[in-house]
């Protein structure tokens, strides 16, 4: 797309996808953290509840255990009186760190042993002095502590009550064993919580990194090849082509680029190639521009000149950057010309052959001959015109001279070769009035009076061709239908004693035409004429008409078929006093082409196979005036 | 005190392995002591002293006892020990019948005599002894010189005689003075060091004991020799005894067994008390 919106600038896909992909596994991972954790926790607060129940009822058992065994062996220091036995059994069981005191009571309660270990922690704390004197005090402080786990049993011996036992546990010693065990329990949670922390950052980070190596493989790293590739291309180089190296979407997205590649350097190339051929065009055409004698130069629509080539500098003496930009104007010395020309381009039309003059940098004026063409784009559309200018100062000068000498040439052959044919006929008149002397023979006389009278009919002859060759012709145009004039012009031709076939081949189509009907009847007539003494014997005579071959023309051709005309002549008949007929004056063809032309049409003439001359006229449908 | 034979012989085992390293070189000296408390603590408390001895003596002494009076008695009888240490009692019958010297006799650091107490609990509201009539008295063994034989003697001057009150024997003066601690007996006869017993002072509050009647002095008890001993091994261990108490660790030793000292005792110290014996027992068992 060929947006132009910013796009914002964003951090590489891998980053992106290892952020997304961390807070991802670091929430999946902290989820199951949290859930081993609370329910480790669960277990090991279960743990510790049974534990803690365990350890109660250890401790309730060894009082019970404890108090049992005072009980059963007491009899035997109270019926004895051994009491010193007693105090040492009492004292044994005092030693246990769970038992805080064991005592032997009478039926009446009264204490039979005195013994209360002074050096346990519970009189230490409780800062009880343990003496004979503090003795009872203390027992009966210590029996009243409900924060002890005190066992009683009596002491029976054959059914008779002895008295009984109690056995003091310590409840501070089971809270400091569950204090202990809850210390364990919580280092085992926080060992836990360690190992599983532990685990779930080595899970993650080796998660993370498996997961970011084979994204990195399987698509950063093709990705950022497949980018190198592009940034070669980038940079020109359209051989570049990225590895295909499985058939994934990256895979097909490298094929893809390979493709487009491919199709590139093709592109390319073949756009090489035509630029190549464009360059050589245009070098050639620039070569043409600037080699060429001719001025040839363009301009715009508003006719402002646009080239200017060497020719044109060479010629006018302006250079092309005085030029180029600006009209036209101050070169043509005539304004209204400029105009008439450039309007006919404007409407598509080609001026040819159009002679002007042009206004020099140096103040010179030069005739030159212009050709103004239309330019126009690859879509036909007009975007200005093409001009080809020729200097034809001196050739027109030349052609003046030539003119000039060719008519001082004309005149004298005119005149010499209007000497001759007179001389020649003054001569046979000479002869022939020597003949019409009265001394001569009668018989001579005739024959010298018929002669005479021909040679002053052809003089006469001689003499209206020359005055109507050298007349001004003056045209009266009427439309008239020309297939109908050739008709009739055809039926008055004078019949000859050889028999003529003639053959009318008329379009229906023909347009009429705007002609002088005299003139024109003049120099076909000529043309018919022509044709019956070429052929002496008689023959076939085809005239036809068509339509064409320009637009709003019509064509006749006059076609005979007698030995026809040599070629070294045949640019040459239309030529004045040029005959190879004797007799002729040679004004015949030079007038029927002077008519013709007149009328702004053109004549020419070709031999036909096997042989005859045909000759053809193309007339403007509408009468153009030269 | 009813220790099985089979515990007996192994603590007499287990301080003859203790010995053991201490002499090899002279014939081992069996030294019997009665049981005047339990075996044990006998024992216990008369180990440094037999220690003490070996090094004096340059010889094993093995320390031994017996589960009760009698017993040890007939072992004293059969000259199964060297040297004994007894009561006044059994020392006369021992000499009587067994030949036995006595050669020494404990002292504390005030006297080496012994007196015969009667004791009664302070709140027992028994001021003489002709309230002990009908009551309990508590002794500690039938063949204690001081807390019974001599204890008795107390009773009948005041005019009361054995079935005037009820007897019952508790095996030592401590138990009997504890009896009378615990409201089991209304009195108890006890020697007067009674009070000097760790066990005694251990348990029971002296001020709620008040002493009724107190006997004549008589020698302390006495350490005795095998009639057949060896006169220079006699002289040898009397004078080892008498030496103790300059020993180093002597005075520690000594306090164990309930003295500050032993001196040299004759026979003829004991002898005077055989009035009291022949009272009970006319025959001398």
């Amino acid at each position: 797309m060929g947006s132009d919106r910013k796009v914002r600038a964003a951090p590489g896909i891998q980053l992106r996808f290892f952020l997304a992909l961390a807070m991802l596994v670091v929430l999946s991972m902290s989820l199951l953290g949290v859930t081993m954790f609370v329910n480790q926790r669960q277990i090991l607060e279960e743990r510790l509840e049974r534990d803690t129940q365990d350890i109660t009822h250890v401790l309730r058992d060894k009082g019970e255990a404890s108090s049992a065994f005072l009980a059963r062996i007491a009899p035997q220091g109270l019926l004895t009186y051994d009491y010193l036995l007693l105090e040492g059994y009492v004292e044994e069981l005092s030693a246990d760190p769970d038992i805080v005191f064991a005592v032997i009571l009478n039926p009446a309660g009264k204490p039979l042993t005195h013994y209360l270990d002074a050096g346990d922690s519970y009189f230490v704390q409780h800062g009880l002095p343990i003496t004979p004197k503090t003795y009872e005090k203390a027992l009966a402080q210590v029996r009243a502590d409900h924060d002890l786990m005190i066992v009683r049993r009596d002491i029976n011996y054959d059914g008779v009550a002895l008295g009984s036992v109690e056995v003091g546990m310590s409840r501070k010693r089971l809270k400091e064993r569950t204090d202990e065990l809850r210390t364990a329990i919580q280092r085992d949670l926080q060992r836990v919580t360690l190992l599983t922390v532990a685990t779930i950052v080595f899970s993650l980070i080796l998660l993370i990194v498996l997961i970011e190596w084979t994204f990195s493989r399987l698509v950063v790293r093709p990705l950022r090849a497949l980018s190198a590739q592009m940034a070669r291309v980038q940079d020109g180089d359209l051989s570049a082509r990225a590895r295909v190296l499985r058939r994934d979407e990256i895979g097909r997205l490298a094929e893809s680029f390979n493709h487009m590649a491919g199709n590139l350097q093709n592109q390319l190339r073949e756009q090489e190639e035509q630029r190549h051929a464009f360059k050589e065009t245009r070098d050639y055409l620039a070569s043409i521009l600037d080699n060429s004698a001719d001025m040839i130069a363009t301009t715009a629509l508003d006719g402002t000149v646009v080239e200017f080539n060497h020719g044109a500098e060479q010629i006018l003496g302006y250079t092309r950057s005085e030029v180029t930009g600006r009209t036209a104007d101050a070169i043509y010395c005539d304004q209204q010309e400029r105009r008439r020309l450039y309007t006919a381009v404007r409407q598509g039309e080609t001026a040819q052959h159009a002679e002007t003059r042009l206004a020099c940098k140096n103040g010179t004026l030069i005739d030159v001959d212009l050709t103004i063409s239309p330019l126009r784009n690859t879509a036909g559309d007009l975007i200005g015109s093409v001009c080809i200018g020729r200097d034809i100062t001196q050739a027109k000068a030349l052609r003046r001279e030539l003119i000039q000498a060719e008519k001082l040439a004309s005149v004298g052959q005119v005149a010499g070769w209007i000497a001759h044919q007179i001389r020649n006929l003054l001569g046979r008149q000479l002869m022939d009035a020597a003949a019409l002397h009265p001394d001569a023979a009668a018989v001579g006389r005739t024959h010298a009076h018929r002669d005479l009278t021909d040679a002053i009919a052809t003089m006469d002859c001689l003499v209206t061709d020359l005055l109507d060759y050298s007349k001004t012709l003056s045209l009266h145009p009427t439309t008239i239908d020309l297939n109908a004039a050739l008709y009739d012009m055809l039926r008055d031709m004078p019949v000859e004693t050889a028999p003529l076939h003639v053959e009318r081949d008329f379009a229906t189509d023909l347009t009429p035409v705007s002609v002088d009907v005299f003139k024109l009847e003049q120099a076909i007539g000529n043309l018919f004429k022509n044709a019956v003494q070429a052929m002496p014997e008689g023959g076939l005579l085809r005239v036809r008409t068509r339509k064409g071959p320009g637009p709003d023309e019509v064509s006749i051709s006059i076609e005979d078929h007698g030995p026809g005309i040599a070629p070294e002549h045949l640019d040459k008949v239309f030529q004045p006093f040029y005959t190879t007929k004797s007799g002729g004056t040679g004004l015949g063809l030079a007038m029927c082409a002077r008519i013709i032309e007149a009328h702004g049409g053109r004549i020419s003439v070709t031999n036909v196979v096997p042989h005859g001359a045909r000759f053809t006229l193309v007339m403007p449908v509408a009468l153009r005036l030269e | 005190m009813h220790h099985s034979p089979l515990v007996l012989r192994l603590l007499t085992l287990l301080a003859v392995l203790c010995a053991l390293p201490a002499a090899a070189r002279e014939p081992a000296l069996h030294f019997g002591v009665f049981p005047r408390w339990n075996a044990q603590t006998m024992v216990r408390d008369f180990t440094p002293l037999a220690r003490a001895l070996e090094k004096q003596l340059g010889r094993e002494v093995f320390i031994e006892t017996d589960k009760d009076f009698a017993s040890f008695m007939r072992r004293v009888y059969a000259h199964e020990f060297d040297l004994v240490h007894l009561n006044q009692l059994q020392y006369l019958q021992a000499h009587e019948r067994a030949g036995y010297q006595a050669i020494a006799k404990l002292c504390t650091a005030t006297t080496c005599t012994i007196s015969a107490l009667l004791v009664t609990r302070q709140d027992s509201g028994i001021s003489t002894l002709a309230q002990l009539r009908g009551k309990t008295v508590a002794f500690g063994d039938r063949s204690a010189m001081v807390s019974y034989l001599l204890a008795r003697s107390l009773l009948r001057q005041a005019g009361l005689h054995d079935g005037d009150y009820k007897t019952v024997f508790t095996h030592n003066p401590p138990n009997a003075l504890l009896a009378v601690y615990n409201g089991a007996a209304a009195a108890a006869g006890v020697g007067s060091p009674v009070f000097e017993q760790p066990e005694v002072i251990k348990h029971v509050d002296r001020q709620r004991i008040r002493v009724l009647a107190k006997s004549m002095p008589i020698p302390q008890l006495p350490f005795a020799v095998r009639g057949d001993l060896d006169a220079g091994l006699v002289a040898r261990i009397r004078a080892a005894l008498i030496a103790l108490a300059d020993q180093p660790g002597g005075l520690e030793l000594l306090r164990n067994i309930g003295a500050t000292r032993l001196i040299s005792a004759e026979d003829a110290e004991y002898a005077a008390l055989k009035p009291y014996v022949a009272e009970d027992n006319p025959g001398g068992q």
